[in-house]
């Protein structure tokens, strides 16, 4: 796959002391393949407990590219320019709300680019509050993760931060806000990010297609979205204030803003006075987060997208889990394949009607059109496929034959009677 | 004293609950069943008081100290959508209020009940509540009707047993804005008129505009004007006691060292009010009706160490003369602390002097001067059930576009 990728042999190199240090990983990746791998579980069933299915590589988790080289002359970059705004969504008409947004649209535009193509984001924030960008699944620098006062300092408002790394490994991932995380991905600050094998697409090779749909999953609790967006946008506008009077910018320091260097400095900032914000939150209350809104793409039922297929045609549809909470996509009528997991392709492909998406990871999925008709795809959990605690809404939407009425549906009829 | 700035306003109702429902009579326009936000809002404050002489407006004459828990109040209130975007609301309240003079002790004065409905540019309510009058400034004392001679716009219809008759009243109000900053209020009142002096028992005998700027609610420690106002109102005194009593006032908060941190800020009140005859003041009512000048001035220091609110303290003097009246003025005089001692739970002291001249001893018990000093606790609270609407000056509203939600 990449350039530094070892050889198979190496595989077979393996001692028996280093396939024993792997055991405690052994146990865990087992228990994926039980999840996963109907045809490696059997397999594994009729092999040495020493030994692993074939397609096991230890080192297919190294980068593909160191991830700290540089780019060289002549190396091709993708220069996207990213700008966090406030702004109005609307997830189903009558029902909008303030959010964080990447380019004024939630969610944030898709980056595609090819593996091992350099890819730098000018990161522009012209919003009241601090943000940056971890790219989901990407084998970065460390100094491009995104990581708010971990890795680099966040982004303050009217300013800007250059991101450059080179894509890789190949497959879904997607890219967030890593500030305050539970308010600023719940509002808004996340988007796909696909990276295309540069080596052929085993999905594409096994399940020849030519439309992909991509769904990013996530859920919004509007008042905890709302509450907590004025208290940030009030400090926000506070510190802009600030940048003009030294006394204010002496008062509002780190400590003010819970950042502390160490547990001894926090320590010691309680014992003069600090109030942590789980003894006394800026709301005035802390209410655990109930999400009543259940998105894909950003809305909800009966305004989500449907997926269109024709018979005989595979479609790959990318599951990014976006938000905070798992869901358990169902699809009416027919069985398709889960082909690649966080990215990766699986040793071999799953048959299942229903997948848990959890979240953080990403799920890639191919569809065949093989039962024509109007199909519902929701989350299972049906919770999810309510607005405002009524159904139906939420994580909802069809799969839809074009070629229906070719094939004998006569879809008007249904439609007349259920009306 | 509210040391916790971000005290919770009540939203109010829109559509009644099924128990309240059952109470009263049918919605004319649809009955279902809802459920609409609610918000239940309280302030406990209690204080041992010591050496009250006819203190602060003639509250509690006669009695030197006692144990007092005047304005406590609860609130409730419901909320909702309505279907193109505006809010209705309905808030029902009570406050504890210091009539010691009336055998009873203390009891409950419902000082809200009203309908409003409000959408980005309009607000219009009706029932009981703030008096226009009173929602210029707020001052810093312990309680918000303590030198309330001077901190308030005074009711010429009282008779002076309950000074919550200067701050709340049957209102009917429109109120227009710009921007949510500005604020024009048009409205018509009804004032308590426990001293019967007006035209009528329950007739509408005030009526008033005035004008409000607002700033930003998350630069109320930083903005150097975060809020002034000023407005005029013509109350319909019967001519028999004086005739119609005119009032101009205004004022403002003007923050003289923002900050986050440490804060000092200063409030005023002015107000002058003209076009009665009154010319001697024998009762209370006639201190309030009567011609007369007044300014309130108030310098608070607020500490806010990481940015919550810790202490404060404020001096808080007032000053009045009668034009009409040889030889009548006073001034009032108070000095508050609060300490915060959880989220909304404070320990707060006071000590309160009053000073009249001779020609108003005879309105006040024969007292030329009083003194007061307090100690105790309060406790303010808000919270929100069914929450689905936000506050409408919230700073995402303010500085983005407005929703309402």
């Amino acid at each position: 796959m990449g350039k530094d990728k070892p050889s198979d042999n190496n595989k077979e190199a393996l001692g028996r002391r280093e396939l024993l240090k792997l055991g405690g990983i052994g146990l865990g990746t087992g228990l994926i393949g039980n999840a996963f791998g109907q045809s490696g579980q059997k397999a594994a069933a009729h092999q040495q407990v020493s030994q692993w299915p074939g397609a096991f590589d230890p080192q297919e988790t190294h980068p593909p590219y160191p991830p700290r080289d540089r780019p060289k002359p002549g190396e091709k970059i993708h220069v996207h320019d990213i700008e966090v705004t406030i702004g109005l969504h609307e997830i189903v008409p009558g029902v909008q709300t303030h959010m964080f947004m990447f380019n004024k649209s939630y969610p944030g535009p898709e980056i595609r680019v090819k593996e091992g193509d350099w890819v730098q984001v000018n990161l522009k924030n012209t919003s009241p509050e601090f943000h940056t960008i971890h790219w989901h699944g990407i084998m970065v620098p460390m100094e491009m993760d995104g990581v708010p006062l971990g890795t680099q300092w966040p982004v303050a408002p009217n300013q800007e931060f250059r991101y450059l790394w080179r894509a890789q490994p190949a497959g879904t991932h997607f890219y967030h806000c890593h500030v305050m995380t539970t308010l600023h991905q719940q509002a808004g600050l996340v988007g796909s990010l696909i990276v295309e094998p540069k080596e052929p697409d085993i999905v594409q090779k096994t399940f020849p297609y030519k439309r992909e749909y991509t769904m990013i999953l996530s859920e919004l609790d509007t008042n905890f979205v709302r509450n907590m967006m004025s208290e940030m946008v009030e400090m926000g506008v506070q510190m802009e204030r600030m940048n003009h009077s030294a006394k204010m910018m002496r008062e509002m320091n780190g400590k003010m803003m819970g950042w502390f260097k160490s547990k001894e400095e926090f320590v010691k900032a309680v014992k003069n006075g600090y109030i942590p914000p789980y003894l006394a939150a800026r709301t005035g209350t802390a209410m655990p987060i109930t999400p009543n809104y259940f998105m894909i793409n950003g809305k909800s039922y009966p305004m989500t997208d449907p997926l269109m297929i024709r018979r005989g045609e595979n479609i790959r549809v990318r599951l990014i889990a976006g938000g905070f909470m798992p869901h358990f996509i169902h699809l009416h009528g027919h069985d398709f394949w889960h082909v690649c997991q966080d990215g990766s392709p699986l040793a071999t492909p799953v048959r299942m009607n229903t997948i848990p998406i959890y979240p953080g990871t990403t799920s890639d999925i191919v569809i065949q059109g093989t039962n024509p008709g109007f199909w519902h795809l929701h989350d299972h959990s049906d919770l999810a496929t309510t607005n405002n605690g009524q159904h139906p809404g939420g994580m909802m939407t069809m799969l839809m034959y074009e070629d229906a009425r070719e094939a004998g549906v006569k879809w008007e009829e249904v439609i007349a009677i259920s009306s | 004293m509210k040391i916790q700035i971000n005290r919770i306003g009540i939203l109010a109702a829109g559509a009644l609950t099924a128990a309240s429902q059952a109470q009263t009579q049918q919605n004319p326009v649809q009955q279902i069943s809802l459920q609409p936000q609610i918000e239940i809002a309280g302030s406990g404050l209690a204080t041992l008081d010591f050496g009250r002489e006819g203190m602060f407006g003639g509250r509690g004459i006669g009695s030197r100290s006692q144990i007092n828990f005047s304005d406590s109040s609860l609130s409730f209130g419901v909320a909702q959508r309505m279907y193109r975007g505006a809010i209705g609301s309905f808030t029902l309240g009570g406050i504890a209020i210091d009539e010691a003079n009336n055998g009873h002790g203390k009891q409950i004065f419902m000082h809200q009940a009203f309908a409003d409905f409000q959408e980005l540019r309009f607000e219009g309510y009706i029932g009981r509540t703030n008096t226009p009058t009173a929602q210029i400034v707020a001052f810093p004392t312990i309680r918000e009707d303590d030198l309330v001679d001077y901190t308030s716009v005074l009711n010429p219809f009282s008779n002076g047993a309950n000074p919550e008759e200067h701050r709340y009243s049957n209102v009917a109000g429109a109120v227009f804005n710009s921007g949510l900053h500005h604020f024009v209020n048009v409205h018509a009142q009804h004032q308590i008129d426990s001293a019967g002096v007006g035209q009528s028992d329950t007739g509408l005998n005030s009526v008033g505009i005035s004008f409000q700027y607002e700033g930003n609610p998350a630069l109320t420690t930083i903005d150097r004007f975060p809020s002034f106002g000023f407005g005029v109102e013509s109350r319909a005194v019967n001519k028999s006691f004086g005739g119609t009593s005119n009032v101009f006032y205004g004022g403002g908060v003007l923050n003289l060292q923002p900050g986050l941190v440490d804060k000092l800020d200063l409030r005023l009140l002015g107000q002058v009010s003209f076009g009665n005859d009154t010319n001697t003041l024998t009762t209370l009512n006639d201190t309030y009706r009567a011609d007369q000048e007044s300014i309130a001035l108030s310098l608070r220091k607020l500490y806010s160490p990481f940015g919550k609110p810790a202490s404060q303290i404020a001096l808080t003097t007032g000053m009045k003369r009668y034009s009409k009246v040889p030889n009548a003025n006073s001034y009032g005089v108070a000095l508050s602390y609060g300490k915060s001692l959880g989220q909304g739970f404070d320990f707060v002291s006071q000590i309160g002097y009053e000073r009249r001249s001779s020609a108003m001893t005879s309105a006040f018990g024969g007292h030329s001067d009083a003194m007061v000093l307090q100690f105790g606790l309060s406790f303010n609270f808000g919270s929100t059930f069914n929450q689905s609407i936000g506050p409408r000056r919230s700073p995402t509203n303010l500085l983005h576009q407005y929703i309402p939600n």
